[in-house]
């Protein structure tokens, strides 16, 4: 049995490359049509993805040049009609209420049943001017903060604390609800949060490695970086691909691409082949990473391509294994369920 | 019945999912859970069974205390209201989608974003039911912290939701417009990303009460969410006030819908009325509740004292009832409360859990179907509102009667319709177009 390994896909858009919105099988204005984001996610499911993952910006982005939803609320959309995925929404921590975010990932999770991951980013200096807040000298440094607070509030109530005591009238056990009481040189922070402790305790943390500090606490670090070993319980590697369909090569089709929209330097690897080349490759991957994150260059066409050539090839060397209903995102991966910081062992 | 101002006019019903207060009864073996996801489920399907307008979520920003500790009586713990409705937009079809929403603690560039997203996702139902905050208290949890003062609070949220507006507005079919904004207020350049609803705007609900909430919602609200939900005198009152403003604000008089909020006991049989509006408020006012709540009025802690006893024989020992227990007497002289209490309980010979239950009791609507179906129909003939936001005190289940019979009832009278006509919200509620698209 092979370690496991895990495949994340990315949802946002039309695909990694800015035009790929052109070759969409769908006009602009359905661009953002409920009803094609489930067939999406019910279509992941059925192959037996680990997840999905939403990217976001408040900045208008090159690759989605329609425009794009929130995050959160496309993934917690998704929450209602699927039961095994994974759905790890961008949440930035840069100018956003450490508190507003920790509610949110928390209301994910509980709504999805334990199956909510947060990519914690880091917002660039532009963005400072849509909130009124003063630039941030040190995103990564406080992005650390954040997610230290948000894990705090994740633990601000203990998962016992609802009591529902008829005896003495009590619904909760405040002696199992918790001040947090953090201070940033940012931000304070009182807590509790006001929403309960959620089944995966703490939702799955993913941090970019180019945002990570020494003491960033994230269970996942997305890399585009093969060569370089980081230190985090598990790391994922970030690839665009873009492969070779019936109707052209995967270097004609981007070369198409190209010319229509300049498509952005990115972090991630950048992949061109056939679908049988590309299982070759995440396999050769799978021995070094515990799963990928794949963007597609063109979703609609792409990801036909990737079912029908790349998946069978996983499936086979058992490197794609759909999570089971009724597992937490941590299960899955095979993370322990975080013990609370507040609980008292000799209680 | 000649005389009612609109003879024709349906009832508009919403469901008000509070969260925190005792309204919400946890200790019968039907209340289910407060936070799991088939609760929200079960609740909202049976709304949209009923043909309700709208599903209403609260929002928690800080846990409430007394006396600085965390108060552990009520039903306490809640989700995200935004993300939880974005859940349920992917399995209901019809029912708006209102999420309260702070204007003191977000940040409108993010909020406005957050809630055109539910707008889109949920093809056209998303509303914002815009509340403000006054307290450094809250602010305790938030990078803005710190608080506005009352005249403050309003200018902002004001300010917030005409910028909202515009991010809205941002959207012309094809590409965004940037806003800017430098008021004083809010000094910044906004991108939009998010385009425009089948609905046009989110709907805007606002729920203050004092003269400058009401102006406000006269102004900038498509529908107020009152606390005039008990009294048809009183009801009526506050819709010929918020209509003056309404019209001296420059808009059609029925501009702006009214739905207090409120609480429908439905009974059998006519005989068991009083008995099942009793029980509900006995399992709402515990023992623990009552002498917590005369404890807030009196500032100490007495939950030492005997609730089948006296009130306390002493004066209350603080000068003014702070709002970290919940707004609704924030601010207000605890002695002339006190002073007012120990008279209705000496006329009546009250023990304080009797007062308390006497105090409480006079909330919402207790009837047969066929009873409520006049009343409620009556009210919204009349004039005294256009609906009114229930608060179930059982969920899930606490819809069931309402919507198996008094929604029949109602429909029985012509005073409900008969299915959804409309996909949006704003359709449901007959609304005009957003007030910035006219």
């Amino acid at each position: 049995m092979p370690r496991p390994f895990h495949v994340l896909l990315e949802a946002d858009a039309g695909g990694w490359h800015p035009a790929a919105w052109r070759r969409s099988r769908t006009t602009p204005d359905a661009a953002f049509s409920p009803a094609r984001l489930k067939e999406f996610a019910v279509t992941a499911q059925a192959q037996g993805l680990t997840g999905l993952t939403f990217e976001d910006s408040t900045l208008p982005q090159d690759r989605s040049p329609l425009g794009h939803l929130d995050a959160v609320q496309r993934a917690a959309f998704l929450a209602g009609v699927t039961d095994t995925l994974g759905l790890l929404p961008v949440a930035a921590t840069t100018y956003s209420e450490p508190f507003h975010v920790a509610a949110q990932i928390a209301s994910l999770d509980h709504s999805s049943a334990g199956r909510a991951g947060w990519i914690a980013t880091t917002s660039p200096a532009a963005a400072a001017r849509s909130v009124n807040l003063p630039v941030e000298t040190d995103p990564a440094t406080e992005l650390a903060d954040v997610v230290r607070t948000v894990r705090a509030l994740w633990d601000s109530w203990e998962d016992d604390a609802v009591i529902r005591d008829v005896a003495t009238g009590r619904y909760v056990d405040r002696d199992r609800l918790h001040y947090v009481d953090i201070e940033t040189d940012n931000f304070s922070v009182k807590g509790p949060l006001t929403v309960p402790r959620s089944p995966q305790g703490q939702s799955l943390v993913v941090v970019h490695e180019r945002d990570l500090r020494p003491g960033t606490l994230t269970d996942v670090v997305l890399t585009g970086d093969v060569k370089t070993p980081i230190e985090a319980p598990l790391r994922f590697l970030d690839v665009e691909f873009a492969l070779d369909t019936d109707a052209a090569p995967a270097t004609e089709r981007v070369a198409t691409l190209d010319a229509d929209a300049h498509a952005p330097a990115s972090d991630a690897v950048r992949w061109t082949g056939s679908g049988a080349a590309f299982a070759q490759f995440l396999t050769e991957v799978a021995a070094r990473f515990d799963g990928v994150r794949l963007h597609a260059a063109v979703l609609d066409e792409d990801l036909r391509t990737l079912l029908r050539t790349t998946f069978p090839a996983l499936r086979i060397a058992r490197l794609l294994q759909p999570p089971q209903s009724g597992r937490t995102l941590r299960q899955t991966l095979g993370l322990e369920r975080p013990v609370n910081r507040f609980a008292e062992v000799a209680r | 019945m000649s005389d009612l101002r609109f003879p024709d006019a349906h009832v508009h019903f919403g469901v008000f999912f509070q969260g925190v207060n005792h309204s919400t009864i946890w200790s019968e073996p039907g209340s289910g859970s407060q936070l799991h996801h088939s609760t929200f489920t079960e609740l909202i399907r049976t709304a949209e069974r009923g043909l309700f307008d709208a599903f209403f979520l609260g929002e928690g920003l800080r846990l409430r205390e007394q006396r600085g500790r965390i108060h552990d009586l009520d039903i306490v713990g809640r989700p995200d209201a935004l993300t939880e409705l974005a859940t349920l937009a992917s399995i209901t079809d019809r029912i708006g989608l209102v999420a309260t929403q702070n204007t003191t603690y977000n940040d409108p560039a993010d909020l406005a974003r957050r809630l055109a997203s539910l707008d889109v996702l949920s093809g056209g139902r998303a509303a914002w039911n815009v509340v403000t905050t006054d307290n450094a208290w809250t602010g305790a949890n938030f990078r803005r912290g710190g608080y506005l003062d009352h005249a403050d609070r309003y200018e902002r949220a004001e300010r917030f939701v005409t910028l909202a507006r515009r991010i809205w507005d941002s959207w012309d079919g094809r590409g965004f417009t940037p806003v800017a904004s430098q008021d004083g207020f809010f000094d910044v350049e906004i991108s939009p990303t998010v385009p425009r609803s089948p609905q046009g705007h989110p709907v805007i609900f606002q729920a203050g009460d004092s003269p400058m909430g009401r102006d406000f919602a006269a102004r900038s609200a498509d529908v107020i969410f009152s606390r005039h939900g008990t009294h048809h005198a009183d009801a009526l009152e506050f819709a010929d006030d918020l209509r003056r403003r309404v019209v001296a604000a420059g808009r059609p008089e029925d501009d702006v819908l009214i739905l207090p909020g409120t609480q429908i006991v439905v009974a059998d049989v006519e005989s068991e009325v009083e008995e099942k509006a009793r029980w509900v408020l006995e399992q709402q006012v515990t023992p623990a509740t009552a002498l917590s709540l005369v404890g807030q009025v009196w500032g100490e802690d007495l939950s030492g004292y005997d609730p089948d006893g006296p009130l306390p024989a002493h004066d209350p020992v603080i000068e003014d009832i702070d709002g970290t227990r919940g707004a609704a007497r924030q601010g207000h002289d605890p002695r002339a409360i006190a002073q007012q209490w120990r008279a209705i309980a000496e006329e009546h010979k009250f023990s304080l859990r009797e007062l308390v239950l006497h105090n409480s009791g006079e909330r919402g609507f207790a009837g047969t179907a066929s009873q409520l179906a006049d009343e409620l129909s009556h009210w919204v003939r009349s004039g005294a509102s256009s609906g009114f936001n229930i608060t179930p005190y059982l969920v899930p289940s606490g819809l069931d009667d309402i919507v198996d019979r008094l929604v029949p009832a109602l429909q029985d009278r012509g005073a409900y319709p008969s299915e959804y006509v409309g996909t949006t919200l704003r359709e449901h509620l007959g609304l005009r177009a957003p007030l910035t698209r006219r």
